[in-house]
């Protein structure tokens, strides 16, 4: 597999977290209610490079790190 | 026809609770839905940097500037060869022709060139670049921009 796509996998792994972590937080919000899963889509964004940018220090012409990003859309039915 | 006008009448007042009935009924049923959007990111330190590099040269004739552009960048990249990178690979693109910049006469052609690293160490990667920016300098070459890939 190339890097990209691992790290593209990385990004849609780290997209689900946060996916899951704002579900709890909604059924913590609402108690008695259900949450299913109806749809997802996923968009993935273009890669970045990434330059950290000091003020002490003049700009690198090299990127520190490469970033890959993801958007996830779920939809849920609420029951 | 009176029966058939009843019957009618008869109806369209008996239908109306039972449609209001079935209409409470589907939007009881239907599930109200909800839509969350998060974005996911991941970022790994790159293994190859490509670094692109801009040539330009000028003449009045268009063949003069190409013989010109094409002389100092042949220079160049003889140059970068002698320093021996390893590692360090390059391939040119583009040829551009553009008339001259403000009230000049004449026309600018331009190359692009693009440097690509890989297996060398991160830290080595800031001396590389400099060097090779260095160097452009001299041949009246510039950095364009500097692309990082995991």
């Amino acid at each position: 597999m190339r890097e990209a796509d691992k790290l593209y996998e990385r990004a849609i792994a780290e997209a689900w977290r946060e996916l899951e972590a704002r579900l709890r937080r909604l059924s913590a919000a609402n108690p008695g209610r259900r949450y299913r899963l109806v749809s997802v889509s996923y968009d993935p964004l273009p890669g970045e490079s990434i330059i950290e940018e000091l003020p002490d220090r003049p700009k690198s012409s090299r990127p520190d790190a490469v970033e890959a990003s993801v958007r996830l859309r779920a939809t849920y039915a609420v029951e | 026809m009176i029966r058939l006008l009843c019957g009618i009448a008869a109806a369209a007042i008996a239908g109306l609770p039972a449609a209001a009935g079935a209409a409470a009924r589907i939007e009881e049923a239907a599930p109200r839905y909800l839509t969350v959007e998060v974005t996911g990111r991941a970022a790994v330190e790159p293994d190859v940097v490509h670094l692109m590099m801009k040539m330009e040269s000028s003449a009045g004739p268009a063949a003069e500037a190409a013989a010109q552009g094409e002389r100092r960048l042949g220079e160049f990249l003889e140059a970068v060869d002698e320093l021996g990178i390893p590692g360090l690979s390059y391939k040119v693109f583009n040829n551009v022709y553009t008339p001259q910049r403000g009230e000049l006469p004449g026309l600018a052609y331009v190359r692009n060139i693009v440097f690509t690293l890989t297996g060398t160490r991160r830290a080595e990667w800031d001396g590389i670049i400099a060097r090779i920016e260095d160097l452009g300098a001299r041949y009246n070459s510039h950095c364009v921009t500097c692309i990082g890939s995991g």
